[in-house]
């Protein structure tokens, strides 16, 4: 009897109440469901004497406590789960979406043309490009401002650019301490571009086939 | 990028040969001024066509004398060997109309040589009949008793070499036009005899050098034997 | 001048006329036509096209080589439509209609012969949208995603890509030649409506190429309309290239100011910039051509701009000032000098609100001292008169008049679009034209009656072959140039030319008499009661004047009082700027909502675009400022007071659009000064395509327009020019 006042504590209603009753109890579901599977907490007792025993004497006895260890003990010989940052860092998709760079031909001659499509497409308006005939007479950008506190990293301006010009790179790691640092003009996206150059050609290369 | 790259070495030595080969006559359809051909290039029309030009006009009625620049431009390259543009504004004076209307026409025809050719202009056919036929080897002939390449004139001013499209003598096969007549049923030693009779200043025998009169079979006619048969042939009876 | 073209298209044109006039004379009226286009029965006149037709119920077909405005060519072939019993589809911009034909104009075989014509197209038009100007706005571009395939059959690795070299035709329209498809609109154009008959097609099947054939300038004042009409980007505009991309600018609906014709102008600009000027269609003015000078001179708005006010100092320098120190200087000058001594000077480019406003400003302090800087003779009733200074018949009416004449003007370069109306009816019609002044090409073919006002004489009295084809006409008209009216004489010019129509005038609604003005602000200025020229200004000694954008250095300070104190308010650092005292920065017409009566008296809206630059503002608010500060506060704050002002003065002034139609010819007549009958020089000043470029304070400003005016002084040294164009190069 103390036994079932004990249990009756520890568990309240849980006890008591077989699972599946417990699952209908919500007067809005009319339809019988007879085809479930109870995935909450699992019964600690089927409500026998012995079944209230037998959880008894694991509380008594701290067994979770121990089979805690048990499992701790285990990880200890695991490889961990997490990783170093910033010393390590986790494998990214060649489909990664970080930092806008704006890449070169290998002459050095950049790509951009000013056609305008990642600046119409842009979802955040993120991006304002002005252009004029250089003085070769080809159309270049005078301007190619990306605000990356607008940019939403969706990736259709580098699936607009029709010369790989704009791509977002593999680079997360721009935070900075000010929001003017986030407006990035052509510049720097063009040195973001000689930076990360290796990485971005290997993940133009290794997605070729699906674009 | 590597693939487009690829894609242009393998076609460019295609295109420009094509075009050097096939432009030979025509040219660009730009004029450029050169050393033969600019606004200092004498042109003006003999008296004899100045009645000939005449008797052209007196052809179109009044208002339509622009019909008339074909055969004026025809006749000024005939007077001077090939069109300068000086020639092409003469008409145009003449006809009083734009002088574009006279360039116009001047590069739509291929007939009109707009840069100076040799005395003797010798147009190869050199589509598929023709060159079925053997017309590549008659090319290769002239050129190397020449010395020059199609679209090149000898250095005496004497030929001028055209590999040209389909000039309609498929029949007779393969055929060279030099000026305005045509030599056909080609062997390279017959190319070369016409070159040597040219050179000598003769005029060489035209049309077919196979001994046939025109285009008839090589081994007697093999159809329409019979006697012709005369008017009413097949009639009904009722209606002769 | 010769224009085989031309005299080809006029046989052409007179043999219909016959046709059309048998028709007329035959009893019953050409009994329309009944086609079925895709099921629909539909009644059109005989002689439509196919594609004529279905635009009547709606249907559109597409199409690059038609073009309303020019000849049909039926070259791009993508026109083609289904007709029921022809087994081949057919090109409709050039197929008749014919009775009971019936038309598919969305069936599968129609959807795969476009498919087929927009292959060829691709075939060798190269895929360079993303540099392309035209991107954005293009035909082809366009077509190709309603009517193409999303593949070719090109191979271009073993037939290469057609490439054309690009042609330099002057430094206003850029060429790109490999993008041409050949519709050959430019070249129709240029022969048929700008009457440069260098422009053409040289070679043939895939080395065709448009051109000149040799390198030369585009010698037309409507050169820039070739870039309206590409189709492609073949030929874009080398002021706007690059620089921007239709989506993301903004257009706003506005009027021309570089001449008088008012023409419906459409600005682009973007982030306050104003990018570049393209036209509307309005088929009472422009029909849907400008001239460069309207569509390329907008560089000078951003060049040689007041930006702030300038006040005089004590050594003698303008100094920048602020608006405040600005306005109560002017105001307190204004108010200490005696209403006699006070005038006020507006420039041929003035909004009429701004001309309303100062007069009200001027008027509120007792004087009428108010003029413009263009002359004008007062005669004849003077701007009394509307009949007296407008053109009176309207521009479209030049279309169905058969007989012109020209008198002291030479509207190729005084109105160019006027002057394409006037080719277009020597072209399709029987027109004789008359000219009076000098004797340069105009495009048309024309007698020539002389160069002074002897010869205005001649045809009052009926001698000469001109005037008998003037006196026999049914519709004749006269378009005299303000220059001719200007000066000496001119009143008389005016007296006679107003005898010979009164002469002429058949009927009560046709003035015959048509004066060509040549500033966009003058008809404007005329109609609410501005003096015409400055000449009253020499009797006084003036001690304070306000020029409002008045550039043309009709006044210097000599004809002032030594002591005068000049106020300019306008836009654009030049002739007026120098002689002021204070300057005050105002708006050019891109800059505000103004109104402008053109020439016909027909008043139109343009709208601001962009924002006046630095501190310049919008001119009537300048003079309502003064107004306040002077202690005589007009009584508008918004510019619908204003306009409601205006309409108090002359209703027809807010009655945007529509064509007033003026009378009192007669008493004009009465009026005149016929008596003087001094020769007068009728030769007008702009005679050859150079004088044409840089007229007024803004193109005189524009880098692009001085730019081409030396290109065209250049191509009369080019010796491949036409040689009508060298011999009036030698002339001149």
């Amino acid at each position: 009897m103390t036994l079932k006042g004990f249990s009756t504590l520890t568990k309240g209603v849980f006890g008591r109440y077989a699972p599946a009753q417990l699952a209908i109890t919500s007067n809005s579901v009319l339809q019988k469901r007879s085809n479930y599977k109870y995935v909450g907490m699992p019964a600690e007792t089927d409500g026998s004497l012995s079944g209230d025993l037998n959880y008894g004497l694991h509380t008594i006895f701290f067994t979770e406590l121990f089979r805690g260890f048990g499992v701790m003990l285990g990880h200890v010989f695991m490889e961990p789960a997490t990783i170093n940052y910033p010393f390590e860092k986790g494998p990214l998709s060649s489909r990664f979406r970080g930092e806008h760079a704006l890449r070169r031909y290998p002459s050095g001659e950049e790509r951009c043309i000013a056609c305008k499509l990642c600046e119409a497409i842009c979802p955040a308006q993120a991006i304002t490009i002005e252009a004029e005939t250089r003085p070769d007479g080809s159309r270049r950008t005078t301007r190619y401002d990306i605000d990356m506190t607008k940019c939403i990293y969706c990736g259709l301006c580098q699936e607009a650019c029709p010369v790989d010009a704009i791509v977002e790179g593999p680079n997360f790691e721009y935070s900075t301490e000010t929001h003017e640092e986030l407006l990035y003009n052509k510049e720097k996206l063009l040195l973001n571009g000689d930076r990360w150059e290796p990485e971005l050609a290997a993940n133009l290369q290794a997605e070729y086939l699906y674009r | 990028m590597s693939l487009a790259s690829s894609v242009m070495r393998m076609q460019m030595p295609r295109v420009t040969n094509l075009v050097a080969k096939r432009g030979g006559a025509t040219g660009l359809m730009v004029h450029r001024d050169t050393k033969e051909n600019n606004l200092n290039t004498k042109f003006k029309f003999s008296e004899d066509n100045e009645k000939r030009i005449k008797a052209i006009l007196a052809n179109y009625p009044e208002g339509h004398k622009v019909a008339a620049l074909i055969p004026l431009l025809d006749l000024a390259q005939r007077q001077h060997g090939w069109l300068p543009i000086t020639a092409m504004h003469e008409v145009a004076r003449i006809l009083e109309v734009p002088r574009m209307r006279a360039y116009e026409v001047a590069t739509f025809y291929t007939m009109f040589n707009r840069q100076p050719v040799g005395k003797y202009f010798l147009q190869v056919c050199a589509t598929t009949p023709c060159m079925l036929r053997g017309a590549e080897t008659i090319t290769e002939t002239i050129e190397k008793k020449l010395g020059i390449h199609a679209g090149e004139s000898t250095a005496d001013g004497l030929f001028t070499l055209a590999e040209v499209e389909c000039l309609g003598a498929c029949v007779n096969a393969p055929m060279v036009q030099i000026n305005d007549d045509y030599y056909e049923d080609l062997t390279p030693k017959d190319m070369e005899k016409i070159i040597d009779e040219l050179k000598a200043g003769k005029q060489p025998m035209k049309g077919p050098y196979s001994g046939r009169l025109a285009a008839e079979p090589f081994g007697g006619l093999t159809s329409l034997k019979e006697k012709p048969t005369g008017p009413g042939y097949g009639l009904q009876a009722a209606l002769k | 001048m010769h224009r085989v073209g031309g005299q080809v298209a006029r046989a052409a044109a007179r043999a219909t006329q016959q046709q059309r006039t048998m028709a007329a004379a035959a009893p019953a009226a050409p009994k329309k036509v009944e086609v079925f286009i895709d099921g629909k029965k539909l009644l059109c006149d005989p002689g439509m096209t196919i594609l004529q037709a279905c635009l009547l119920v709606g249907v559109e077909i597409p199409r690059f080589c038609y073009h309303d405005r020019l000849s049909i060519a039926g070259n791009c072939r993508m026109c083609l439509v289904e007709v029921e019993k022809s087994i081949k589809p057919v090109a409709s911009c050039a197929m008749p209609v014919m009775n009971g034909m019936k038309v598919k104009t969305d069936s599968d075989f129609v959807k795969k012969a476009r498919e087929g014509v927009m292959e060829f197209l691709l075939t060798n038009h190269p895929l360079d949208c993303p540099i392309c100007d035209q991107g954005g706005e293009c035909d082809l571009q366009d077509q190709a995603m309603t009517h193409g395939s999303d593949r070719g059959r090109l191979q271009s690795r073993y037939d290469g890509k057609r490439a054309v070299e690009d042609k330099n035709i002057g430094p206003l329209v850029k060429t790109v030649m490999t993008r041409c498809i050949q519709c050959t609109r430019c070249v129709r154009f240029a022969n048929e409506v700008a009457d440069f008959p260098d422009f053409g097609t040289t070679g043939r099947g895939s080395d065709m190429q448009i051109g000149t054939y040799v390198e030369k300038f585009f010698a037309s004042e409507l050169s820039g309309n070739i870039i309206d009409i590409c189709p492609v980007g073949a030929l874009t505009n080398k002021q706007y290239a690059f620089t921007a991309r239709p989506w993301e600018t903004r257009k706003t609906e506005s009027v021309d100011v570089m001449d008088a014709a008012g023409s419906n102008i459409v600005l682009t600009h973007r982030t306050g910039e104003l990018l570049r000027v393209i036209p509307k269609i309005n088929d009472d003015i422009n029909e849907e051509w400008i001239g460069d000078q309207s569509r390329f001179a907008i560089d000078a708005l951003k060049v040689q701009r007041l930006l702030t006010p300038f006040v005089r100092g004590a050594d003698g320098q303008l100094k920048p000032a602020s608006w405040e120190e600005a306005l109560f200087t002017v105001a307190a000058k204004m108010r200490e000098t005696p209403a006699e001594l006070k005038a006020a000077v507006v420039g041929g480019l003035t909004d009429v609100e701004t001309m309303v406003a100062l007069k009200d400003l001027f008027n509120r302090f007792n004087s009428e001292n108010v003029m413009t800087e263009e002359e004008y003779p007062e005669t004849s009733g003077g701007a009394d008169l509307r009949s007296n200074y407008t053109f009176n018949d309207t521009i479209s009416a030049v279309e169905s008049s058969d007989a012109l004449l020209l008198v002291g003007t030479n509207p190729r370069f005084e109105a160019p679009t006027i002057n394409a109306r006037i080719r277009k009816t020597f072209l399709y019609s029987d027109i004789q034209i008359g000219v009076i002044g000098a004797q340069t090409n105009l495009t048309y073919e024309y007698d020539y009656l002389g160069s002074t006002s002897k010869a205005i004489d001649d045809l009052l009295a009926g001698k000469g072959d001109f005037a008998k084809t003037l006196s026999n006409a049914k519709n004749p008209m006269i378009i005299v140039g303000a220059e001719a009216l200007q000066g000496e004489g001119g009143a008389a010019v005016l007296a006679k030319l107003q005898q010979l129509s009164t002469k002429l005038s058949k009927d009560k609604n046709s003035k015959v008499l048509n004066v060509l003005q040549r500033w966009a602000g003058m008809t404007g200025a005329l109609d609410i009661g501005y003096k015409a020229g400055t000449a009253s200004l020499r009797k006084k000694p003036i001690k304070f004047l306000y020029l409002v954008g008045a550039d043309e250095g009709k006044i210097s300070r000599s004809n002032l009082d030594p002591q005068a104190f000049v106020v300019y308010q306008g836009h654009h650092g030049e002739k007026g700027a120098e002689l002021a005292d204070v300057i005050l920065p105002g708006a050019a017409y891109t800059e505000k909502e103004g109104t402008y009566v053109n020439t016909e008296g027909r008043s139109q809206r343009g709208y601001p675009a962009v924002s006046p630059p630095g501190e310049a503002r919008t001119d009537w608010k300048i003079v309502r400022a003064v107004s306040e500060v002077a202690g005589k506060t007009l009584p508008y704050n918004e510019i619908k007071e204003l306009r409601a002002r205006m309409s108090e003065i002359a209703p027809h002034l807010v009655r945007y659009r529509d064509f007033e139609p003026s009378s009192f010819s007669k008493q004009a007549l009465e009026l005149a000064q016929t008596g003087s009958s001094s020769e007068k020089e009728l030769v007008p000043k702009q005679r050859d395509l150079p004088d044409y470029y840089q007229t007024n304070v803004i193109s005189r400003n524009s880098q692009l327009m001085a730019a081409t005016k030396r290109a065209a002084l250049d191509a009369r040294e080019n010796p491949y020019m036409e040689p009508a164009v060298t011999q009036a190069a030698a002339r001149a």
